[in-house]
């Protein structure tokens, strides 16, 4: 009987430091010596669309970002306090505030805790961060394209306020058990250069995939919330659970009809081929688009017409 | 059973003339008239789209004609919109429409104002269509941000 105990008692500090090290979060320990660009963060910062979930939420709670009155489409974004609601089936998450106020933004955070942020998901605190922030698409971003990302932020006005905290079923509170997650969903790895594909089209795999994140909402995702990779960018329902995000794979149901033209014009003016005109998440994100250098939005064309066509879950009907 | 049909949708129309929908209209009439108003508008952007890309010739009265008939479309549209039309499957009417009614009609408002002043410039040449065309169709993402389900 006493052996047995032991026994277990064992088997659970074996088991529990197995845990420990599985779901410890992995961090970069250093940087690359690296004089920031402020214009190409400004570039990542539209190309990412960080404000466009951390701008400052309007009057009403969970809201998402917009303009004042009579105020422009572009500073708002720019108010990075926070407070946007992410309605998921895992929960109500909160955008944190990340302008460089000292107290309640990112002000005192080093250009590693930020590259740690963005690439491993893991806070300075040394926490795992939610996937609802897609770390799991900017993993892929290039260490200097956030170091100059982070040079910009910093350029921002501070502002002090406090993001609610997220609202989550029990067992997801306990941020460790993400350990597990990353396990199973999360790759390390940064972008890996395909040498049969054209500069331009490689350029816009590198926005797409990595700051860009057009895959969070564009590929389905398996009941514990990964992507779906048999089917990436082949559309799926809405993460807010209303609505269907298109497949834009080539596939007939997704951009096939589309040419690399109008796909670039549909980024410039939020209007489709058929002159229909963005709606929902997406008008946020085109707008944040049309912000970049034409040459941007071309190479995001070429990249989405080298797809293959996939086809994506079957959309219910209506 | 058809004739019933055309006779409320006679009486809509009539209704739409003169104020607010009556109350009883049948849910699915509203909603095929606003997809249908929409579908006019869509044309629409697409005559002068298709002008300013060069796919077709720049045609002053078919620019201003295209203004025009966005231009009505607003006051009909947002009187399409009764409370127990509301949640339909068939709709891409987002409840936001109902939770924030004051907004969704200052949208729509300005997107007639846009259209109204579109329709005295867009027949001075295709530079003064632009100018025009991309302030109008500001209104459309505007309001299909907040307001449409995200099916795009």
């Amino acid at each position: 009987m006493r052996n047995l105990l032991i026994g277990l008692v064992l088997l659970a500090g074996v088991g529990g430091s197995a845990f420990s090290l599985l779901t410890a979060p992995s961090t970069i320990a250093s940087l690359p010596a690296h004089t920031p660009d402020l214009a190409n963060g400004e570039r990542m910062f539209w190309a990412g669309g960080c404000g466009s979930c951390h701008g400052a939420a309007s009057e009403r709670r969970c809201d998402r970002p917009r303009e004042k009155e009579g105020e422009d489409k572009e500073t708002y974004k720019k108010r990075l306090a926070g407070g946007r609601c992410l309605k998921t089936p895992f929960g109500t998450f909160y955008a944190p505030n990340i302008s460089p106020d000292r107290e309640t933004g990112i002000g005192t955070w080093t250009a590693k805790d930020f590259v740690n942020a963005l690439k491993r998901g893991v806070a300075p605190d040394g926490r795992h961060y939610y996937p609802a922030f897609p770390y799991t698409s900017y993993r892929l971003m290039r260490t200097e394209d956030v170091l100059d990302l982070f040079a910009y932020l910093k350029t921002l006005p501070p502002i002090r306020a406090r993001a609610p905290a997220h609202e989550l079923a029990l067992p997801l509170r306990w941020r460790r058990g993400l350990g597990l997650w990353k396990l199973l969903f999360f790759e390390e790895d940064g972008f890996r250069p395909r040498p049969d594909r054209s500069a331009l089209e490689e350029h816009g795999r590198y926005l797409v995939d990595g700051p860009g994140h057009c895959g969070e909402c564009h590929t389905p995702r398996n009941l514990l919330g990964g992507f779906i990779k048999s089917q990436y960018l082949a559309g799926g329902p809405s993460p807010d659970g209303k609505g269907w995000v298109p497949n834009i794979t080539q596939h007939p149901k997704g951009l096939a009809n589309w040419s690399a033209k109008d796909i670039a014009y549909a980024l410039e003016t939020g209007l489709t081929p058929s002159f229909d005109s963005f709606g929902g998440a997406m008008v946020e994100v085109q707008e944040n688009l049309a912000k970049l250098p034409a040459a941007d939005r071309a190479a995001i064309a070429a990249y989405l017409k080298s797809l293959p066509a996939i086809a994506g879950p079957e959309r219910p009907r209506r | 059973m058809k004739q019933l049909r055309r006779l409320l949708l006679l009486v809509v129309g009539m209704g739409l003339a003169v104020g607010p929908v009556a109350p009883g209209l049948a849910q699915e009439d509203v909603i095929k008239e606003r997809q249908k108003l929409m579908k006019s508008v869509g044309k629409a952007t697409k005559t002068m789209g298709e002008m300013l890309q060069g796919k077709v010739p720049y045609d002053a009265a078919a620019a201003v004609a295209a203004m025009e008939t966005i231009a009505g479309v607003p006051a009909k549209f947002v009187k399409l919109f009764p409370e127990d039309s509301a949640g339909d499957p068939d709709s891409k009417a987002a409840d936001a429409i109902w939770e924030d009614m004051a907004r969704f009609q200052k949208l729509a408002a300005s997107l007639e104002k846009d259209a109204k002043a579109g329709a005295s410039v867009a027949g001075n040449g295709p530079d003064a269509l632009k100018g025009a065309f991309v302030k109008l169709t500001e209104n459309c993402k505007a309001c299909h941000k907040d307001f449409r389900l995200e099916d795009n």
